[in-house]
């Protein structure tokens, strides 16, 4: 009786320390957010928390700055454009490395993988030096390519997991019932792979969103949300930067309840 | 017996030749199959023995290295597995999990460029063939093993094929249900007059099923014919061990002429009945199924009786299986219906078995 009594009790003892220590972490973690958030909505020309009054006088000052849109639509065009060339180029790279089988496939496979173990000083350093014999720095399509290939990884390794969870077979029998292969990916593969395609897209996407180190090499005058911001805390210290930080803030949650709702995530599907 | 080639049917699918290695390993060897119209061919075999690669080969999802591939007259070696026109029906069904019954159903018409009304009626015909009339909107996740078996079979001959494919498709079904499969398919293939082969390890499901067998091992077919051909004439060893039981004997051939007999490994002299052309010395196996033996009442009741002991004896409802040992510490397994007229023999009795010497097959 008492060893059955004893043992659930140091059992909840350690479980509710896990939680409190779990919590702390948590709340360490969002912290920044806690303050950010209503500094954003300060009426003080200075940093200051809490903030004396309310307005949405920073907000105002954001959405009046063409300066600040032109960095936000820069930012936009790069990020969904790097979504959308991630998402096809590391599909057909996926499809070929848990599909295919040839010589050289692992080499290939590493090679994919390098930007995720490069540090991306060295990565934009050595960008910078290609890009600039192709003419392509100082502009937002240059950008784009360099987040498209440090994106791909991270495709990769979403679409390529969830393409070993569906069963080969299928796409086979498609082409024995008259599909040529093509149509057979087409009607038969990407459909169930849907939810991990969507989930690439937009993690390709907040990727290249709130990337700084390789648009500040490749950016020129061509300045992105995050190298705006950037300078904004070096040279012009206002609250616009929290106004825009929430900002960001609420486009990324809202990008991850779309792939909460419609992706998934590198868990494979049941 | 020609079992080659089938004499009273027209010829669908003809294979010649077909070789085909991986690196080192040969999976099928100079393989040459003919199977007529509306014939059920079973590929029978253990794992590795190729069976599956020569359907694959069949169906296009692999290259052979050597020989042809005929269907229908047209060769078909190299044609790409859409243009064959060909069903087929894999070992886990492989529906398309994100489409509805009737959508998988439809694929291959739809594929053929078939009319939106005419594929609604032919999907609506096969499902009422599979007796999946109304199941059409149900995904196949939602059905149970044997509905997504039959959704399997009638995605495979909506498209009246010219040829039907099927690899191992009962294994993942329990006894019972597999057993009712099995008769349905049987009577599916017969009413729609499909010209089908089909792959296996299982030799009852084989010798159901089948109008012929291909008995495979080794990237060989090592015997071609009838269930009963297979079962009362293996023509080698692996053959009569692989489809049915049986008692495996080494003998050597005795004397000659009409006096001819055999001699087991053990010692025992037997009756035979020998085809010309084995002379005296010769080492063969001596195939004896287990129904063949009898309790004899004496010695010299049948013409090779023994006196044995009983090792073992396994009820299995029906029949009765018993293990004896000669006394030259030979085992041979019988095999007795338990309703007939024997009387109960348990462990540790001893009592007289012994068969006709047409009882016995000799293989190489």
């Amino acid at each position: 009786m008492t060893r059955r009594g004893r043992q659930p009790l140091a059992r909840r003892a350690a479980s509710v320390t896990f939680h409190a220590f779990c919590g702390l972490i948590f709340l360490f973690l969002l912290l920044p957010l806690i303050v950010v958030v209503p500094i954003s909505f300060s009426d003080s020309t200075y940093l200051q928390f809490p903030p004396p009054r309310y307005s949405l006088r920073w907000y105002r000052e954001f959405l009046g700055d063409p300066n600040w849109l032109d960095a936000a639509w820069r930012s936009l065009k790069i990020g969904v454009t790097t979504g959308v060339m991630a998402t096809a180029l590391g599909t057909l790279i996926s499809i070929s490395l848990v599909r295919g089988s040839y010589p050289g496939k692992s080499a290939l496979e590493q090679f994919v993988m390098a930007p995720i173990a490069l540090p991306s000083i060295v990565y934009s350093v050595a960008a910078y030096k290609l890009f600039s014999t192709f003419q392509l720095v100082g502009s937002w399509q240059g950008i784009a390519l360099a987040h498209t290939i440090h994106a791909l990884p991270l495709v990769v390794l979403v679409v390529g997991s969830s393409l070993r969870t569906i069963d080969v077979s299928t796409e086979l029998a498609a082409q024995g019932l008259g599909a040529s292969w093509i149509t057979a990916v087409r009607r038969i593969t990407l459909p169930q792979i849907r939810p991990a395609l969507v989930s690439a897209a937009f993690i390709a996407f907040i990727s290249s969103f709130d990337e700084l180190v390789i648009a500040m090499f490749l950016g020129g005058i061509n300045v992105t949300l995050p190298k705006k911001m950037f300078d904004s805390i070096m040279y012009e210290i206002d609250p616009t930067i929290a106004a825009v930080s929430v900002l960001q803030i609420a486009l990324v949650v809202i990008v991850l309840l779309v792939i909460g709702r419609l992706g998934t995530g590198v868990r494979p599907t049941a | 017996m020609s079992t080659e080639t089938p004499t009273d049917r027209a010829e669908i699918l003809a294979v010649r030749g077909a070789r085909k290695s991986y690196g080192q390993v040969q999976a099928l060897e100079s393989v040459s199959l003919s199977v007529g119209a509306g014939e059920f061919v079973t590929l029978l075999g253990p794992s590795g023995s190729g069976k599956t690669t020569l359907l694959k080969a069949i169906a296009g999802f692999e290259d052979i290295d050597e020989g042809t591939i005929r269907l229908g007259g047209e060769d078909i070696t190299d044609a790409p597995p859409g243009r064959r026109n060909i069903g087929m029906v894999f070992q886990n069904y492989a529906l398309f999990p994100h489409m509805t019954v009737a959508q998988n159903i439809a694929f291959p018409l739809e594929m053929r460029g078939v009319s939106r009304a005419e594929i609604a009626r032919r999907v609506e015909d096969a499902l009422t063939l599979v007796e999946l009339g109304g199941y059409g909107a149900r995904l196949p996740r939602e059905l149970s093993g044997g509905q997504q078996q039959r959704v399997a079979l009638a995605r495979a001959t909506v498209f009246s094929p010219r040829l039907l494919l099927l690899d191992e498709p009962f294994s993942a079904l329990d006894r019972k249900l597999r057993e009712n499969m099995q008769v349905e398919l049987r009577r599916l293939q017969q009413r729609l007059g499909l010209t089908t082969v089909f792959v296996t390890h299982d030799q009852e499901e084989a010798l159901l099923l089948s109008d012929r067998i291909a008995v495979m091992s080794n990237g060989r077919i090592e015997q071609l014919g009838s269930p009963d051909a297979i079962y009362d004439n293996p023509a080698n060893y692996f053959v009569a061990g692989f489809v049915g039981e049986a008692n495996l004997v080494r003998a050597r051939v005795e004397g000659s002429g009409a006096g001819q007999s055999l001699r087991l490994a053990t010692g025992e002299a037997l009756a035979a009945e020998l085809p010309p052309g084995f002379e005296a010395g010769r080492e063969l196996q001596l195939v004896l199924r287990p129904e063949r033996i009898r309790w004899l009442d004496q010695a010299g009741d049948a013409s090779n009786s023994f006196a044995a002991v009983v090792v073992e004896h396994l009820y299995l409802g029906q029949d009765s299986k018993y293990r004896v040992r000669l006394e030259s510490g030979l085992e041979l397994v019988l095999r007795r219906q338990s309703l007939g007229t024997d009387r109960p023999r348990r462990p540790g009795q001893t009592a007289f078995v012994g068969w006709q010497a047409s009882d016995m097959r000799i293989v190489p």
